[in-house]
């Protein structure tokens, strides 16, 4: 790509992942949640792989590595799921319960286990958005 | 006034549609493609508005107008599935890029029926 959209791109990228992260961090009290935020992390480094060329964006995150964070935050999001099956909270024991204490409504640090699903989901679909496009790229048949 | 945002919607999604099927290089068909995905968003945004309204969340004490929530839940979802579209149209363009050398569609001719 030319000069100009070389040099927007370098500012642009951080305020990607600023926001992504926001709307992750943010997820159970503002709309959008960790897909749309995840989404938005992995348009960040899909830019940076379209602009720069696949080798500088594969220098800076590793498509092997994003495919890794990626599968350990799946994996979490469903350990999550299975720790409300041993009745942590008194009387409820079902996939997906939220034990944790939910605080008060508008607030950053309330909605139980609702935030931690939304990182965890972030990471998930944003590394994992990230390695799709990178395999679709990158990937070449053997001869 | 409603009627004016509305029609400016529209515009948006024909907009997209003008840049989709009149445009050669293959970036400028997928920014028309979001343009057209933007376009129905707004107007579906735009539904759920409400003036003087609060967002959907029902607490003690707290005000009796709210936003329509099913557009604030379903538009960022689309938003979300239009950009995987998106994802996968540039790396068929990044493909065809590295096989052809041009963005431009008239110069890609190898595709017989």
């Amino acid at each position: 790509m030319d000069k100009t959209i070389r040099i927007l791109t370098g500012y642009v990228i951080g305020l990607f992942l600023v926001f992504g992260f926001y709307v992750v961090i943010y997820g159970h009290i503002l709309p959008g949640e960790g897909f749309d935020g995840g989404m938005l992390i992995a348009s960040a480094f899909i830019l940076c792989m379209i602009v720069y060329g696949k080798d500088v964006a594969r220098k800076r995150l590793n498509i092997s590595t994003a495919i890794t964070v990626s599968a350990i935050a799946g994996l979490l999001l469903i350990f999550m799921g299975f720790l409300g099956l041993f009745g942590l909270r008194e009387g409820h024991s079902f996939f997906l319960d939220n034990f944790l204490p939910q605080g008060d409504p508008h607030y950053l640090f309330s909605g139980g286990i609702v935030p931690i699903l939304n990182i965890l989901l972030g990471l998930l679909v944003g590394f994992g958005f990230y390695a799709l496009f990178g395999y679709l790229v990158v990937w070449r048949k053997e001869q | 006034m409603s009627t004016i945002i509305y029609l400016s919607s529209i515009l948006l999604f024909l907009i997209g549609i003008y840049c989709v099927i009149s445009k050669e290089n293959l970036l400028k068909i997928v920014i028309g493609v979001k343009i057209i995905g933007y376009g129905v968003c707004l107007f579906f945004v735009l539904l759920g508005w409400k003036k003087d309204a609060s967002a959907p969340i029902i607490v003690e004490g707290s005000q009796r107008v709210f936003v329509d929530p099913l557009p604030q839940a379903l538009i960022p979802a689309i938003m979300v599935i239009s950009l995987a579209a998106v994802i996968l149209m540039l790396a068929t363009c990044i493909r065809l890029y590295e096989k052809y050398g041009t963005f431009d569609i008239s110069k890609i001719k190898e595709l017989h029926g």
